[in-house]
């Protein structure tokens, strides 16, 4: 609570008028900002609405014969029965600060002259033509002339206000309205992804779980590069082993002379052998028709009487 | 005047928005690979599921093997079973020709996996015979 005191207490009052002197501020200065009547439009009115932002609502058709053209900002407070409205220009505010050398960031608050001068002063100088005066409850600037015995305006004769404004920066380039519009368009359309991504991410986790499922219950080892391995070891024992039944048909289909017989088939480590017996080497072509046709490569090596063929696999 | 600039609010939902379409794109395609993977590993099960009745049931070929061997028509060429760890031999020193032929096209028609074979000739009438088959 102590630190909070003194943190408000840093705060400077700061009277912003076309006259002010600039400051040359550091960065942590901070600075609550009186606005001079020269800065902004009031009006007192009697309405018969209850709620503040009811007023807020109508005040630019209050202020419509008196303003010049530009963009406006409206505030508005309650006093006693009247509602007292204000009509201030974000965009010329924050080029006078800037002018006099304060920063958004320098800035503790913002209120009017009408909410935070002390009221038993009778006028104040701003400077040698203007004076700062209160008439019939409004805080005004007036001739100097009229007021000779007007002291000169210090700090002390402010109080920051509890009815303070936020200058909108950017209400120039965009309308706050279309900023929230967009902001609310933006949160919608991020809604709609996180919920796509939620809707993405359910259907992943619920297809890993199937994946996973689906080797243990076909008793396969746990992952597909495992099952891939084993299923491409079948897919050659599948080959070899129809191309050693084919073989064996033609082996079976020889065509044999008389005095030729084969006396030996053996298959082992992918490679099939015939023996034959009483066979000439060029009467291989005629015993085994098939192997030559279908241009399947013989290794003919001849032992004794015997031929051995040997087929790869 | 510490207020948040609506326009910061938007320029950080615009990179939120971005990082959301980012993340999206992300998951579309890790359930598009997933999904093909899936797909993948069902064709690779099913057909390793198949291959695996075929060659590596153990218990299929040994009863398969068991019931040939014991037929009537090969009684008398004293077959001999012999079991491996993964494999089974069946062995006969002489056998007749035709029980041979019954044999070994029993043996060639059926899903087994031949790891050995070896048919020799003994006389114009007898074979040895021993063919391994591995699970």
């Amino acid at each position: 609570m102590i630190l909070f005191f003194n943190f408000k207490q840093k705060a400077e009052i700061f009277f912003l008028d076309n006259s002010s002197a600039a400051v040359d501020i550091g960065r942590d200065k901070k600075y609550h900002i009186i606005l001079s009547p020269a800065l902004y439009w009031i009006k007192k009115e009697k309405l018969p609405l209850k709620y503040l932002h009811e007023v807020k609502k109508i005040a630019p058709t209050l202020f419509e014969d008196i303003l010049p053209k530009g963009e406006y900002s409206y505030f508005a407070y309650k006093e006693e029965d009247n509602f007292i409205l204000f009509a201030y220009e974000d965009k010329e505010i924050l080029a006078l600060l800037e002018k006099k050398g304060i920063s958004p960031t320098n800035i503790a608050s913002i209120s009017f002259s009408q909410t935070a001068l002390d009221t038993s002063v009778e006028a104040l100088k701003i400077d040698d033509e203007r004076v700062l005066t209160k008439k019939e409850g409004m805080v005004v600037v007036l001739p100097a002339l009229w007021f000779l015995d007007a002291q000169a305006l210090q700090k002390h004769h402010f109080t920051p206000s509890k009815h303070t404004i936020k200058l909108e920066q950017f209400s120039h380039i965009i309308d706050t309205k279309t900023v929230y519009k967009l902001g609310v368009f933006l949160g919608a359309f991020i809604v709609i992804l996180a919920v796509e991504y939620f809707t993405y991410y359910g259907v992943l986790q619920k297809l890993s779980q199937q994946k996973e499922q689906l080797f243990k219950q076909h008793k396969l080892k746990p992952t597909l590069i495992q099952n891939s391995a084993i299923l491409t070891h079948y897919e050659s024992v599948a080959v070899r082993q129809e191309k050693l039944r084919e073989y064996i048909s033609y082996i079976l289909k020889a065509q044999l002379m008389k005095n030729e017989k084969i006396t030996e088939i053996a298959y082992e480590n992918k490679k099939l052998h015939i023996v034959l017996q009483g066979v000439q080497k060029d009467a291989l072509q005629r015993i085994f028709t098939d192997f030559y046709k279908k241009k399947i490569a013989l290794d003919i090596q001849e032992k004794a009487n015997q031929l051995i063929v040997e087929v790869a696999l | 005047m510490n207020r948040v600039n609506p326009l910061h609010i938007i320029l950080l939902l615009i990179v939120v928005l971005f990082f959301a379409f980012f993340k999206l794109a992300g998951i579309k395609s890790e359930l598009k690979e997933l999904q093909q993977e899936y797909k993948k590993s069902q064709k690779v099960a099913e057909e390793l599921v198949s291959y695996k009745k075929l060659y590596g049931n153990r218990k299929r070929v040994q009863k398969a093997l068991q019931k040939i061997v014991s037929q009537r028509s090969l009684q008398s060429a004293n077959i001999k079973l012999l079991q491996r760890p993964n494999s089974l031999e069946i062995k006969s020193a002489s056998m007749k020709l035709n029980e041979l032929n019954s044999l070994i096209s029993k043996i060639l028609n059926g899903s087994y996996e031949i790891k050995r074979l070896k048919i020799k000739s003994l006389d114009a009438t007898h074979a040895s015979i021993a063919v391994e088959i591995a699970w």
